[in-house]
């Protein structure tokens, strides 16, 4: 007997799959409606620790905008504090695309591991 | 500029133009000039500072910026010649381009092959019909993604946003992220034209809730906006009375639809598809006028930067054996018409009989629909799906023997609930 049923919209791609998953009474996750193994693991996710991308900008130490995201997914919970975080980043005009902004924007939980923030694109002034 | 001659001229330096120079450099041409009016190459895709680009084309999750600039690379490895803060005022038939800027000053340009890449604008407040005063804090999505992503400016506060498609649903998050408060995301048609997954990472995950079938009614404020009151709407897409809820708040974002820019287009009397606001043109992308081609969102407007890739590559191969081969106008014509429960289709033209692949999107939500192309009122192929929805553009494939044996000179796509 499943325990909890819930349905879902994959964010993994454009195609947003809807995906049913049932946990048993063993703790066990069921998905259906997955067209590739990604949704599965994304459904798992999302009833246990749902995670996203950051994207944003910061601007730079002479007034430029530059887009950044986080190197990887982060906590959901964490989204709103990193993203307001980003206000207080002053980053170098000499940065290029894919290099280091901030080692760790997770540093203020230590039970997580360190994501970094990487610069996307060209700063626009 | 020293040259003013070229093989290929390019029109717009975004995703689609930048697609169609690589393609057409790949198949050979090296005379390629991308004309870019803003300064740098990369098009809109610069301020999408989002993620979800590029799961096709590169297999990966890139931001915009990430896309625009291995594009940009392409371009450069490639050597292609490109001019930015560089606008076009003109263009005709035979292919001569009058631009300008800062530096050349106004200059002519007579190319083999045209490719018109100038992507789409939005749908002004002046297009709505908006009841109200005019104060400040009233924009368009794509120009508040501008001033927040590019320029460093936050528009407001207090934030409602009208139309649901991608737009207006990106820029529910982004305005969140940086700090504002956006009450509702209003549409007023009954479902949302965005991907079902910008509903859930965008609103959902914030909370926001998405008011369907209704719309704006009101704006007040004098100097700055300080209210929007929205209502309900009937069938048909009239406001209820005694369902308005009004809206503290110190800005509307407008994202109410994209037309592709086809004013250059118009100047050199190409023919124009009413539906999708873009140019008629046969499987190479060639338009009405001889080696001129169009391509991306000022063809038809598309979900996904992948397909603009894609369609512009189809666009520049195509320019570049129509400059190296010449001989190869066609008379024997197909055309291909938008049928029951479908909107448009791309190309609405075709002359040969090669396999292609052709665009179009459809009505309305429909589940559990055959989808048909039909040779009078013969069915030549069918395929089921389980929904279609306006907001994705659906496709189909006609084989080279579906073509050569079409009798009538036209091919019907339709859809039909099972």
């Amino acid at each position: 007997m499943a325990v909890q049923n819930i349905n879902m919209t994959c964010i993994i791609c454009p195609r947003g799959c809807t995906l049913n998953a049932t946990v048993d009474n063993n703790g066990e996750i069921n998905v259906a409606g997955n067209m590739c193994a990604r949704g599965k693991k994304y459904a798992v996710n999302e009833l246990t620790c749902p995670m996203r991308t950051l994207t944003g900008t910061v601007i730079t130490k002479k007034g430029g905008v530059l887009p950044v995201k986080s190197e990887k997914e982060i906590p959901k919970k964490y989204l709103l504090k990193c993203a307001h975080n980003l206000a207080n980043v002053k980053a170098d005009d000499n940065i290029m695309p894919g290099d280091t902004i901030l080692d760790n924007i997770l540093s203020f939980d230590s039970d997580e591991e360190p994501v970094r923030l990487i610069s996307t694109g060209k700063i626009s002034y | 500029m020293k040259n003013k001659k070229y093989d290929i001229v390019i029109i717009g330096g975004g995703p689609a133009g930048m697609s169609a120079a690589v393609a057409a450099y790949d198949a050979g041409v090296r005379s390629i000039l991308i004309l870019e009016r803003e300064n740098s190459l990369g098009g809109i895709l610069l301020q999408c500072i989002h993620n979800g680009f590029g799961l096709h084309r590169f297999k990966e999750e890139l931001t915009g910026p990430e896309y625009a600039l291995r594009y940009e690379n392409m371009v450069k490895e490639r050597g292609i010649e490109y001019s930015v803060n560089t606008t076009v005022t003109s263009l005709t038939q035979d292919r001569k381009i009058i631009a300008m800027n800062s530096e050349d000053g106004i200059f002519e340009i007579q190319s083999e092959a045209v490719i018109l890449c100038m992507g789409c604008r939005e749908r002004p407040r002046g297009a709505l019909n908006i009841a109200g005063s005019r104060p400040a804090g009233i924009y368009t999505a794509g120009s508040a993604q501008k001033l927040i992503n590019r320029m460093g400016y936050m528009p407001g506060k207090n934030v409602l946003i009208l139309g649901s498609g991608d737009i207006g649903l990106i820029m529910a998050r982004r305005m969140t992220l940086e700090g504002a408060k956006v009450h509702a995301v209003v549409e007023l048609l009954p479902y949302s034209g965005g991907l079902s997954r910008n509903i859930q990472q965008c609103l959902n995950d914030f909370s926001i809730p998405l008011l369907l079938s209704h719309t704006v009614i009101k704006t007040e404020g004098k100097e700055r906006l300080n209210s929007v009151t929205v209502a309900k709407v009937d069938s048909n897409r009239r406001p209820i009375k005694g369902t308005e809820i009004t809206f503290p708040c110190d800005t509307l974002l407008l994202s109410c639809g994209l037309i592709p820019e086809n004013e250059l287009t118009k100047s050199a009397n190409i023919q124009l598809d009413a539906i999708t606001g873009g140019a008629v043109v046969d499987q190479n992308r060639m338009t009405s006028a001889e080696g001129i081609f169009s391509c991306g969102n000022v063809l038809q407007v598309h979900d996904l930067v992948d397909y603009v890739s894609e369609e512009s590559e189809i666009a520049g191969r195509a320019a570049a054996a129509y400059v190296s081969n010449k001989s190869q106008k066609k008379n024997e014509n197909i055309q291909i018409i938008a049928g029951d429960n479908v909107r448009y289709v791309v190309p609405q033209l075709v002359t040969d009989n090669k396999d292609i692949t052709v665009y179009f999107r459809v009505t309305d939500i429909i589940k559990n629909v055959r989808i048909l192309v039909c040779d009078g009122e013969k069915e030549v192929f069918s395929r089921k799906s389980l929904k279609v929805a306006p907001g994705e553009m659906e496709t189909v494939k006609l084989s080279s023997d579906l073509l050569s044996n079409c009798k009538d000179g036209k091919l019907t796509v339709k859809i039909i609930q099972e």
